[in-house]
């Protein structure tokens, strides 16, 4: 599998991660390197081995529905850029 | 709408489990604190903070599961669903995608066109955003105390056909989740869900047109209208050659009609995967037994027992049956020895005038011992139905036994038989007159011997009572 300049790009889109056309041209060459090794993996006769998520045999530990110590407010909002209102600050993302 | 056209219609519903905490974190979810202070490093999305799933959220996804006739798998799994929106912090919602909790079940649907039944076509377990508010000079402000609330999210396969089919399938469903505990069933608040897919096509068509989302719509009413106007705009574009975009849209309650919400933007790629940080989802025998253990009988089955086995009219059953508590108030009174017809006439009229509902909760003004003993005393000929109505506003608010109020007030029936014979042989034997005349023909004399002994009794005796033992001895042969 090899990687194109448009597949990165649009990755890049996805994350929200703005790259200039230099760094987009280096990506794409690290990248398609990565891929060439989990590639080696393909390679491999793997046909009986179902696809592995998680360790085999793990299931999720459940814990009680016991409520737990919140975060005070302040220590909340310190790390947001902006905040109003006791609220978290974002420039607007609906038009109404 | 033109009769050549059809609409289609699946419905995605999110509820919300009733659980105390959040479903990967030990935040609170009550509903109405300050905002961001049911909040954590878990549910912001700080880095490094891992989820740990609760319990109760699993029991009551398992539960609504079992009540809606849904397969639980033994193993699901939760997954990463990605996308950037300031009320997700992590970048990305944990849901469940290609192995979900439970699929395959049905709803049974009473329609105006007749019975109907929905297809489930699956439920899973999901985390809710947080809540924005919009329009605060350029801003939008933003509350984390929703996000990460669990959510069971049921979609229909688009086997309804019309607005109010779909308002209809949702008044079932809600009425399933609140009677098993699962969810309070409150649209105004948001902590019952819809979203609508909503396409139309030719009558007989059996390709699926393009579909429209419907987001938001938080009434059943809404829900109709919505769909109703979406479906007259799809057919329009259609009449008039044009295509229907599929798109995300919102209903405009004044204007009745749509908009287009999110306009033309990248179709979403969710790029989901499994969430490294939670292993597989096992539901094991000791989680179905806990599911199972508090689940409670259907309301489509209890109208069926309440209407087949007990002869109540089948419109007061649907009100009994609309609301748990309401439903328990009803048993509750049949167990306290009510007749069934009479306490399914009271209750829907008497009781809920003055009951407040709010959720799962509801405050009645009387208690299903007081209905019962007012029911008995109108059955027992005490009180005219008029009377009862009156003494259940006296006794309302307090505990007091409507019984020991009408005995107080000397009504009461004598039914005693020894006694009204006695009091019958007394007139008789003191009327020489009007038995006379009752000999000879003048049956109308028999009203003023009951009328005797009613006065003698002040208006206890039991009327019937009275005129059988009076005509008994007035139609004896003289001795």
């Amino acid at each position: 599998m090899s990687l194109d300049r448009e597949t990165v790009a649009r990755v890049a889109r996805l994350a929200r991660i703005e790259l200039s056309d230099s760094e987009l041209e280096g990506l794409v060459r690290d990248l398609e390197r990565i891929v060439a090794y989990v590639d080696e993996i393909g390679a491999l006769p793997l046909e009986a081995v179902p696809p592995t998520a998680h360790a085999p045999g793990a299931t999720l530990p459940l814990r009680p529905d016991a409520p737990l110590p919140c975060l005070d407010r302040e220590v909340a909002l310190a790390e947001a850029p902006r905040q109003a209102e006791s609220a978290f600050a974002v420039p607007e993302f609906v038009t109404e | 709408m033109s009769a050549r056209w059809e609409t289609v219609v699946g419905l995605e519903v999110h509820a919300q489990l009733l659980t105390r905490t959040k479903l990967f974190c030990g935040c609170p979810t009550s509903a109405g604190a300050p905002p961001n202070v049911q909040v954590c490093a878990v549910c912001l999305g700080l880095p490094g903070a891992l989820p740990a799933a609760n319990r109760e959220a699993i029991v009551l996804g398992v539960r609504a599961a079992l009540a809606l006739g849904l397969t639980v798998h033994e193993e699901s799994v939760f997954a990463r669903k990605s996308y950037f929106y300031p009320d997700l912090p992590k970048g990305y919602q944990i849901s469940q995608f290609e192995r979900p909790l439970a699929t395959g079940g049905q709803l049974d649907l009473e329609t105006s066109a007749g019975p109907r039944r929905v297809t489930l076509q699956r439920l899973h377990l999901e985390e809710d955003a947080g809540k924005s508010v919009h329009g605060h000079g350029g801003d939008s402000l933003v509350d984390l105390n929703r996000a990460g609330v669990p959510l069971a999210e049921i979609v229909s396969a688009p086997d309804l056909r019309s607005g109010e089919e779909a308002a209809t399938y949702l008044r079932a469903l809600r009425d399933v989740l609140v009677f098993q505990g699962v969810n309070d069933g409150n649209l105004e608040s948001g902590s019952f869900r819809c979203d609508a897919n909503v396409s139309v096509r030719r009558q007989g068509s059996d390709t699926l047109g393009t579909r429209v989302e419907l987001k938001n719509l938080n009434s059943f009413r809404f829900v109709q209208r919505a769909i109703e106007a979406e479906a007259r705009r799809q057919v329009a574009l259609l009449e008039a050659g044009a295509a229907v975009d599929a798109e995300t849209r919102s209903y405009d309650p004044e204007a009745d009609r749509t908009a287009s919400l999110r306009g033309k933007e990248e179709a979403h790629d969710y790029r989901y995967f499994p969430d490294p940080d939670l292993p597989p989802l096992r539901v094991d025998e000791a989680l179905l037994e806990a599911a199972r253990a508090g689940l409670g009988e259907s309301p489509a089955a209890l109208r069926a027992r309440w209407t087949e086995g007990l002869g109540v009219p089948a419109a007061a059953a649907r009100t009994l049956a609309s609301h748990p508590r309401i439903a328990e108030f009803f048993q509750r009174a049949l167990a306290l020895g009510a007749d069934a017809r009479r306490a399914a006439a009271w209750i829907p009229t008497e009781v809920l005038r003055g009951a407040e509902i709010d959720g799962l909760a509801a405050t009645f003004r009387v208690t299903p011992e007081q209905v019962t003993e007012l029911l008995a005393l109108v059955e027992e000929g005490v009180l005219s139905g008029k009377q009862a109505k009156d003494l259940q506003l006296e006794v309302e608010g307090t505990d007091a036994s409507p019984r020991a109020i009408a005995e107080g007030r000397g009504l009461r029936v004598v039914a005693d038989e020894a006694a009204l014979a006695a009091l019958c042989d007394e007139l008789i034997a003191g009327a020489e007159r009007q038995v006379a005349a009752y000999r000879k023909g003048q049956r109308g004399v028999l009203g003023w011997f009951v009328g005797q002994a009613m006065q003698r009794t002040r208006g206890a005796a039991d009327p019937r009572l009275v005129t059988r033992l009076l005509t008994e001895r007035l139609d004896k042969p003289a001795s």
